[in-house]
């Protein structure tokens, strides 16, 4: 009758019952917190792409329980914290995730996937038309990617902790996966997990920080055209600057290459004209690759990895940074202001935050609520498509310098 | 190490950053220039060159088109059609497919569209129950 056992046989509800009041009550609180996620992400107030599988997956992990052999508790989609070469390839036979974690995740593949079907959809044209009022405003925006490390060290993490988590500041979310990936191993779950909760909410946090910062009357203004029309580039232009981008950048950070590489080939492809590729990676690959990543992010959010005591601190500096970042955008929006004699809306500043097109669409919608006839987006779009850049840019200085530190 | 240490390094960094940031704008805007008084079609021309240069080595398109002048003449046209598509497949395949007629602004707005529906969805109503049935029907027992 031993084998009729209902706490074998539902080991689910057995571990959760035999397991401490913690774990117990974190499992529970994580089920429901991913089915919240599920509901918010089809409502579209968080992204929906990443948090439906991120919720679904968080939840099935921590009710998916069971005892393994030797009488541990376990589950059956991924075990992150194997690196040893043995246990590894037992895991990739059993674990069925643990594959596209192992060869996708672990080593940051996923999120050049994602950079290359970003850079399929970027037309640099926006960049090449005022590289240096772009550049500035995407440098101002950063604030947070900078401003965070200290206040991180002093709330005691780590230096590159503290550099993975400012990260958020730069509002991309490989990005940070790639900086977690190589600066935090230990805490590169819940960092990323508290980026994609984050970026989810720019949409709908910024437009009031906007509000509180920029009054309706500078909100208002319409832009002179300039004397000159935006230049048209052509395709074969813009493939002979996107090469020269990504060669300098590459050897000027060699650590991020793979990222510089992965959005500047997404560029050349769409400009190369070759659609079937630049359909597959647009579409196939960087939608699986979403898919995975939001299912995977879930996955790793079980109770033991999110009981750390760092996950709180981590919440509370990444809604920080994103903040500083805004603030940042904005202030350089001002500055930029007092530089063009008043022939330039403030708002731009918050489209450098490089949450690319949120934030571009952000800013157009604030400014055409209080003026019609105001068109800030190619302004706006130019200012984002930097901030993505400027974000790689100080990724590859914080894993080359902070590990010397 | 302490605060102070961090605080200054971060700072660094962060002028580094700029500095580096500032230096690429100008770079690109050097670049701008460089390319604008080559004149306007000065990478066109050197992609078209080698585009020449290829065709002098390789099999271009236009071979494949002769080859279907040769088809229809000898009365295959049953597959004509099939036959071009395909090689026009592989011609595309192999030399891109031509996009010069495309406007460039409707280019921006769809590129914008895919972004914004890689982050919020598709907001087109994609749920069609029948299609959906009878397509895991086909799949389970083939062609209704």
């Amino acid at each position: 009758m031993e084998k009729f056992d209902l706490g074998n046989i539902f080991q689910g509800i057995s571990t959760l019952l035999q397991s401490g009041p913690v774990i117990m009550y974190t499992r529970i609180g994580l089920m429901l917190l991913g089915i919240l996620l599920v509901y918010l992400g089809r409502k579209e107030i968080l992204e929906p792409l990443v948090m439906i599988p991120m919720g679904l997956g968080m939840a099935a992990v921590n009710a998916g329980v069971l005892i393994l052999p030797g009488n541990v508790t376990g589950n059956l989609f991924l075990d992150p914290m194997v690196t040893e070469t043995d246990p590894l390839m037992n895991i990739l036979q059993i674990d069925f995730l643990q594959p596209i974690y192992t060869f996708t995740f672990s080593n940051g593949l996923i999120a050049c996937f994602i950079f290359m079907g970003i850079g399929t959809m970027l037309d640099i044209s926006f960049l090449l038309a005022k590289p240096l009022q772009s550049m500035f405003l995407a440098l101002c925006a950063e604030l947070g990617t900078f401003a965070v490390v200290p206040i991180a060290y002093m709330m005691g993490l780590s230096p590159n902790d503290s550099a993975s988590i400012a990260m958020v500041g730069g509002a991309d979310g490989p990005m940070v996966l790639f900086t977690s990936l190589n600066l935090s191993k230990n805490l590169f779950v819940p960092i990323t997990v508290v980026a994609y909760l984050y970026l989810g909410l720019t949409y709908g946090g910024y437009p009031y920080l906007v509000r509180a910062m920029v009054p309706k009357r500078l909100r208002a203004i319409k832009m002179k055209p300039e004397k000159k029309a935006m230049k048209q580039y052509s395709p074969a232009t813009k493939i002979s600057f996107a090469v020269v981008m990504c060669v300098i950048l590459c050897l000027l950070f060699p650590v991020a290459a793979p990222l510089f590489f992965s959005l500047f080939i997404g560029i050349v492809i769409k400009e190369s004209g070759l659609k079937h590729v630049s359909d597959f990676i647009s579409g196939p690959l960087l939608y699986g690759s979403t898919f995975f990543l939001g299912i995977l992010l879930g996955v790793l959010c079980d109770a033991n990895t999110l009981l750390n005591p760092t996950v709180l601190k981590l919440l509370v500096l990444g809604i920080l940074a994103l903040l500083i970042s805004g603030i940042g955008g904005i202030l350089g929006g001002y500055m930029m202001y007092f530089f063009k004699r008043g022939n330039f809306n403030p708002v731009i500043g918050i489209a450098a935050v490089s949450c690319v097109p949120t934030t571009a669409k952000v800013a157009q919608k604030i400014v055409y609520k209080d003026n019609p006839s105001s068109l800030i987006l190619p302004d706006a779009l130019g200012a984002n498509i930097t901030g993505v850049i400027t974000s790689a840019i100080i990724a590859g200085i914080y894993v080359t310098v902070m590990p010397l530190l | 190490m302490n605060l102070s240490y961090i605080m200054r390094e971060t700072f660094l960094m962060m002028c580094f950053a700029f500095v580096v940031g500032i230096s690429f704008a100008y770079l690109l805007k050097a670049l701008t220039f460089l390319f604008s008084s080559f004149g306007s079609n000065f990478t066109t021309t050197i992609h078209n060159s080698v585009k020449f240069f290829n065709s002098l080595t390789s099999v271009s398109k236009n071979d494949f088109c002769n080859d279907i002048d040769k088809c229809v003449n000898y009365g295959t046209p049953i597959y004509t059609s099939q036959l071009i598509n395909s090689i026009e497949s592989l011609a595309e395949y192999h030399f891109g497919s031509d996009n010069s007629a495309e406007d460039n602004a409707q280019q921006n707005i769809r590129s914008m569209e895919s972004l914004a529906e890689y982050h919020f969805g598709d907001k087109e109503p994609y749920i069609r129950p029948d299609i959906e049935m009878n397509t895991l029907y086909e799949f389970k027992h083939g062609k209704i």
